[in-house]
């Protein structure tokens, strides 16, 4: 697809991921080391705790909620973690929307015949208001 | 003086309303550019509903107490020369109303935006006492807004800074 790709760190959710990692690892050596053992190595497994979590987290959220989202003039592409691909072309849609989520972010909303589909603006670090003027224009007119 | 045109207004209007300005009276969720309803076009229709979200408490609080009414705000600006006159807003809204209707809204703003508004439009509009629709009219190059009487009408121009 020969456009423009968008592919930006979403510093929430890597920041989730980690934390997650680095709670887990905690809590097994909560459990696991003896506290007399903690207390003389605490800084040297405190500080692995941390590498090993930045580095996981890093991993978890490559491989799960990293967004890589590619669009033309024909179609988009938005590909979620390393598995799962979506694309669509502009002219399965007929009208588009802005919308905001709970957690104030905004989305562009597709609407075809058979229900919706959204682009997470907020999340791809674009501007929404823009954005979906930009995706207003690769529709066509706007049909409503 | 600042003056902006309507189009400049209008984006203005969507961005507050959309990023939380009248959460007090309603929470607006969605936004469509270029409407058409019933042979009309408006610039802007923003959709949400009454029921505030929160954390915990205010959530629970919200779900007992709030009702849950769909509301809309409809923005027409009017900065290509084009000059309202009554039988127009008259059509305009009807066009809300049955929109209202159709949709299972239970109460709208309508904002217009322009310059060309006849006097006879500013006193149909001030003297609107309709419950379920606020309306207002705004001159971008003085600023001056005129609103429905209504409850709805006076929160309109509370809520939305031009």
């Amino acid at each position: 697809m020969n456009g423009r790709v968008l592919s930006r760190v979403h510093k929430a959710s890597l920041a989730r991921a980690s934390v997650a990692v680095f709670v887990l690892e905690a809590t097994l050596v909560f459990l696991l080391i003896p506290l007399p053992t903690f207390q003389g190595f605490a800084v040297p497994i405190i500080g692995f705790n941390l590498v090993t979590s930045l580095a996981l987290g890093w991993a978890i959220y490559r491989y799960v909620s990293h967004l890589e989202f590619s669009y033309d003039g024909q179609g988009f592409k938005i590909k979620k973690g390393r598995r799962q691909v979506t694309s669509h072309s502009w002219s399965e849609f007929s009208r588009a929307s802005l919308v905001r989520s709970e957690a104030l972010e905004f989305s562009v909303r597709l609407y075809s015949d058979g229900g919706f589909f959204e682009i997470p603006a907020s999340r791809l670090k674009l501007d929404p208001f823009k954005f979906r003027f930009e995706v207003l224009e690769l529709l066509g007119a706007p049909k409503s | 003086m600042n003056t902006s045109s309507a189009k400049d207004i209008v984006d203005s209007v969507e961005k507050q309303l959309m990023k939380g300005k009248g959460r007090w009276v309603a929470d607006f969720k969605e936004s469509f550019r270029e409407y058409r309803t019933h042979g009309l076009t408006f610039d802007v229709l923003v959709r949400g509903d009454t029921k505030v979200k929160g954390f915990m408490l205010s959530r629970l609080f919200s779900y007992m107490l709030n009702p849950n009414y769909q509301v809309a705000c409809f923005i027409l600006s009017l900065d290509s020369g084009e000059r309202l006159d009554e039988k127009s807003l008259a059509r305009y809204l009807t066009a809300i109303k049955s929109f209202m209707k159709e949709e299972k809204v239970d109460w709208s703003w309508f904002l217009m935006v322009g310059r060309r508004f006849g006097g006879g439009v500013k006193k149909a509009v001030a003297g609107l006492s309709d419950r379920a629709l606020g309306v207002a009219l705004v001159d971008p190059e003085s600023r001056e807004m005129v609103n429905s009487g209504s409850y709805l009408g006076r929160q309109l121009r509370r809520y939305i800074k031009i």
